[in-house]
């Protein structure tokens, strides 16, 4: 009995755990959301309180007032999923070379494209401005698009995955007498889809939400992104923080979306992948 | 025969210097459609008032100029605005804190707008000397002002009701200054008689009422190691010591505590005011405590146009017309009317409504008392970042004595200006 | 004509070659876009050049001499260490903490595995922004809670103390999910049978993890280390959102005070910036070299690939 109640007591103090740690991970999106229905007097008064006293969607009006939501919108979708195929692509790709094939100067190579993962962008972001004006694609998609046509740290983890593949199934796919792409495209790929739906949701993020590149590069406002116009309420000294909340889940509310069907997709994916071997 | 050529002559005069006037004029007036870029830093409610007005610009201006506004934090706009710049990708006119024109238009990212004044043949003496000054750098012209303010002492008048106190008599001196904020702060209910931020533009008010300086009156030296600044940082530790102001908040946080109503007296500038009245604070504002001998001597600082060196010679003039708009009455009255910056055009203070307005009126007359901190100096936003914050930062924390705080400012500032 | 045909195909069709060709487009992308910036950013380094370009001079190893001797330099050296150590270290273990309850397939769990990913999906900015409000000491939800329960009053992100373990907080709130699901992946890898043959054997839980369970995911949990190290010794969001490097610079890290230098401080010295640039580039490089060493020997070990 002891060793019984032992058991039901461990049950019960994981599933309390968790659900702390649930509470934990989801109340600031909850305080987020409903933030977002206040008036402004009501976010940032004394005593503070999290259900709204009473609602109000002048928030999200005044975003549509301010920005021009749609354009952002489109620009911000454009320019993240465009660079989630690339990557995606580029990123199986270039992990799939550095894993399975051995080439001349591979270690070389390798330490470049960590090497290219090491810096902040902060740092190289002034030489990168006069590189795309001397090429002349600035404040244009094709400027925003190339240099994050791939993603160092996504070809290090497909590497890590299409590594840990047993050489035995692309042993047998050569011997059926296919080449080097067909064994990639047939056979590889289908096996590292989960891991390359994670790089696809982790770029596409990134980049939805990145400010500093795309504010640098473009220099109208027709080609800014969303994560500007969450920036545009936040003044040197005055915080509309009402329409900042409010943007802040208009553009949170497409990635979860997204991210709600990839997910199955995803989880359905890693259960069932070959890499059980 | 003499007086023919003499009429002759005399023609020829008058009929050059019509033409040259007329050359003159073809070369100083805009292109029919001309586009001009401009940037600045305006998000938040009053980037709105200025997209509206310039939208009326470009729908009104009869030369059919076209302003094509880019506003984006001002952090992020610093970071373009150098190396757009430097690749000749700039905006033609942008707006910047006027503590800026010194090292930029050192750096050669500015022109200089010497001609403006003649050329516009707006009147110079209309507009507050003590202003313009402020925006001239070694004798040129380099920014042209579009707003100018000072800081205001705010306070909230039910939370001095609530302490006893007439709400329309805010302390006059530092001694009632000191007075009020004790009995106005209360830590058991989180209140606070003063709130301060750990930064040098509301100090340097006190400062320089109390007859203290950051520098020597030619910029070369530091004055700060000085028994009236001591005074000051004594002050102003003691609010932080005895918890009658909360320490290490910035301008933002404080902001929030005045509109929460935890606040009962607040040094800012006027852009408190709209944010006041949409939280329906009761409030009171008016001029920052003068030192108790009376004297009063307070901060200003303002925004400036200024035009890049990416700007063609067509694209000056428009932007020249641009700023001609702006210093009209109408203009300068509607920003202070709806956005609440004081008003440093005469005809402005002395338009009835703009006099009706108790706040303007009230904040029009501080103007006269006001000059730049560190005027002219480009090494001034070092000093402030390096040194003068960061050792206010530390007094407020209590981890540094006032006299303390005055040697090191002292030591740091010196050294900066030696590698002049 | 077939011949050559043949030659140009079996060229085309060799391993090298296809190497290359998978390669290409990424290699031209990160040589004309991220390395020669980066050796740019480098070279700058030895100059004395402001964001203007407005005047380059040859200054040789002067910026190295003064940063060797710039105190903030230093504590934004220590910051950034502190950082990452906190991060890493409870980053890891806790992300794969919750990988191990979270990876078995049941209603309750797969509800956490999506809620957990979640703070992943928002922007470090949004995020930032909504923490800062929830952690203000005076009307801050947190305050108001932990003062319900009878704590004294703390100040929180102002507090030169608490400031950047609050920093590590939030961000490992807003991270641990995508670490999280690399080790479920690598989690779900792991063959039944193993465990299975393991209770038959009359293992405990604690054993089965550390003789199955963390050896097989050595190679994942490497790649988890590696790259959270890297990143937290290159973090700037997080600090720069929340506390601009405060409170007393005790959350300024390398990247935010190279910034400063470079973008908000006169006379905006854009070589010496990169100097800073450039050590912690060395940094970097060093220690991902020493930890790459040291998972990697054991992942020879385990999959007998590579």
């Amino acid at each position: 009995m002891n060793k019984m109640n032992k058991y039901k007591l461990s049950i019960f103090l994981s599933v309390f755990t968790m659900c702390i740690v649930l509470v934990i991970v989801l109340y600031p999106f909850i305080w987020l959301f409903l933030s977002s229905l206040k008036f402004e007097m009501d976010i940032v008064k004394f005593p503070p309180e999290t259900l709204p006293e009473r609602l109000t969607f002048s928030q999200y009006i005044r975003d549509w007032q301010k920005l021009p939501l749609l354009t952002m919108t489109r620009n911000t979708i454009i320019f993240s999923t465009m660079t989630t195929f690339t990557n995606c692509l580029l990123c199986a790709m270039g992990g799939y070379a550095f894993a399975r094939i051995f080439f001349k100067g591979k270690n070389i190579v390798f330490a470049f494209v960590l090497i290219s993962m090491m810096v902040p962008f902060q740092v190289f972001m002034i030489p990168l401005y006069i590189i795309e004006y001397k090429i002349g694609i600035l404040d244009s998609f094709l400027g925003l698009l190339l240099p994050r046509l791939t993603w160092p740290f996504g070809i290090y983890m497909l590497r890590s995955f299409f590594g840990s593949i047993p050489k035995s199934i692309e042993e047998a796919a050569r011997i059926d007498g296919a080449n080097e792409y067909v064994i990639f495209w047939r056979v590889m790929f289908p096996l590292c889809i989960p891991a390359v739906l994670t790089i696809g949701i982790m770029t596409l993020v990134n980049n939805w939400n990145d400010l500093a590149y795309p504010l640098i590069l473009t220099n109208s406002i027709q080609m800014r992104t969303l994560s500007v116009g969450l920036a545009m309420f936040v003044g040197q000294r005055v915080i509309e923080y009402g329409p900042t909340l409010a943007a802040a889940v208009v553009s949170l509310i497409p990635l979860m979306i997204v991210y709600v069907f990839l997910q199955k997709f995803f989880v359905r994916g890693v259960v069932m992948s070959g890499l059980k071997g | 025969m003499k007086r023919i050529l003499l009429f002759l002559v005399l023609i020829t005069c008058m009929v050059s210097m019509v033409f040259a006037a007329g050359s003159k004029e073809d070369v100083s007036t805009v292109t029919k459609g001309t586009e001009i870029s401009f940037w600045n830093g305006f998000t938040a409610s009053d980037g709105d008032i200025l997209r509206e007005i310039f939208d009326r610009f470009n729908a009104e201006n009869p030369q059919d100029i076209k302003v094509d506004m880019d506003i984006m934090p001002w952090a992020n706009m610093l970071e373009k605005l150098a190396v757009s710049v430097s690749t000749k990708t700039g905006p033609t006119l942008i707006l910047l804190g006027l503590e800026n024109i010194p090292e930029y238009s050192e750096s050669g990212a500015l022109l200089s707008l010497n001609d403006f004044w003649e050329w516009s043949g707006l009147d110079k003496e209309n507009y507050s000397p003590n202003v313009l000054k402020a925006f001239q750098y070694n004798n040129n012209t380099y920014g042209i002002p579009m707003q100018y303010n000072s800081h205001y002492l705010y306070w909230n008048k039910d939370l001095f009701k609530e302490a006893g106190l007439d709400p329309e008599k805010p302390p006059k001196n530092f001694s009632e200054f000191i007075e009020y904020a004790e009995r106005l702060s209360d830590p058991t209910k989180e209140q606070y008689g003063y709130a301060f931020a750990a930064d040098s533009a509301v100090i340097t008010n006190f400062l320089w009422s109390n007859g203290g300086d950051w520098l020597t009156a030619d910029n070369t030296k530091s004055a700060i190691n000085s028994p009236e600044a001591i005074q000051v940082f004594k002050m102003f530790q003691d609010f932080s010591k005895n918890k009658i102001s909360p320490t290490g908040m910035t301008g933002a946080d404080l902001d929030n505590l005045f509109y929460a109503g935890k606040v009962a007296m607040y040094i800012n500038g006027p852009w408190l005011i709209a944010g006041c009245r949409e939280k329906g604070i009761d409030f009171g504002i008016g001029s920052i405590p003068a030192s108790d001998s009376g004297n009063k001597e307070f901060i200003g600082t303002g925004v400036a146009f200024m035009i890049t060196s990416s700007a063609t010679e067509e694209q000056k003039i428009a932007a020249y017309e641009v700023i001609k708009y702006w210093l009209s009455k109408d203009i300068l009255k509607e920003w202070t009317l709806r956005n609440g910056f004081p008003a440093w055009s005469q005809e402005v203070l002395d338009d009835p409504e703009v006099q009706k307005n108790l706040i303007q009126s009230e904040l029009g007359t501080i103007t006269q008392y006001t000059r730049v901190p560190f005027e002219g100096l480009p090494e001034s936003t070092q000093i402030l970042s390096d040194y003068v914050n960061p050792i206010l930062e530390q007094l407020t924390y209590l981890k540094i004595s006032p006299s303390e705080a005055a040697e090191k400012m002292e030591e740091g500032i010196n050294k900066v200006l030696k590698n002049r | 004509m077939k011949y050559s045909k043949k030659r140009i195909n079996s060229i085309w069709y060799s391993p090298q070659v296809a190497a290359w060709v998978f390669l290409f487009p990424s290699l031209v992308s990160l040589m004309v876009f991220v390395f020669i910036p980066l050796l740019t950013a480098f070279l700058m380094s030895f100059f004395d050049v402001n964001i203007f370009l407005s005047s380059i001079k040859f200054s040789g190893f002067s910026n190295l001499k003064e940063i060797a001797e710039d105190s903030r330099f230093w504590n934004s050296l220590k910051n950034t260490f502190q950082y990452t150590f906190l991060s890493v270290l409870i980053g890891t273990t806790f992300s794969l903490s919750m990988a191990l309850y979270v990876s078995k397939n049941s209603m309750f769990r797969k509800l956490l595995r999506f809620s957990f990913y979640a703070p992943v999906v928002c922007s470090m900015t949004a995020m930032g922004i909504v923490w800062s409000i929830l952690l203000d000491p005076t009307i801050g939800m947190i305050a108001k809670w932990t003062q319900m329960i009878g704590l004294p009053k703390m100040e929180f992100l102002k507090n030169p103390d608490m400031a950047m373990p609050l920093v590590v907080f939030v961000s490992i709130w807003k991270t641990f999910g995508s670490a999280m699901i690399i080790f479920i992946a690598a989690l779900h890898a792991i063959p039944n049978v193993y465990y299975e043959a393991a209770v038959i054997d009359g293992a405990g839980v604690w054993i089965q993890f550390r003789k199955i369970t963390l050896p097989q995911i050595l190679p994942v949990l490497g790649f988890n280390v590696i790259t959270s190290t890297i990143a937290g010794l290159m973090v700037f969001d997080q600090t720069y959102v929340m506390t601009r490097g405060g409170p007393l610079f005790r959350t300024e890290t390398i990247v935010q005070y190279l910034y400063s230098r470079a973008f908000s401080i006169s006379p905006f010295r854009l070589g010496y910036a990169s100097s800073i640039a450039m050590i912690l580039f060395f940094i970097i490089a060093i220690i991902s070299v020493i930890l790459y060493r040291s998972f990697l020997k054991n992942e020879n070990r385990v999959s007998g690939n590579e």
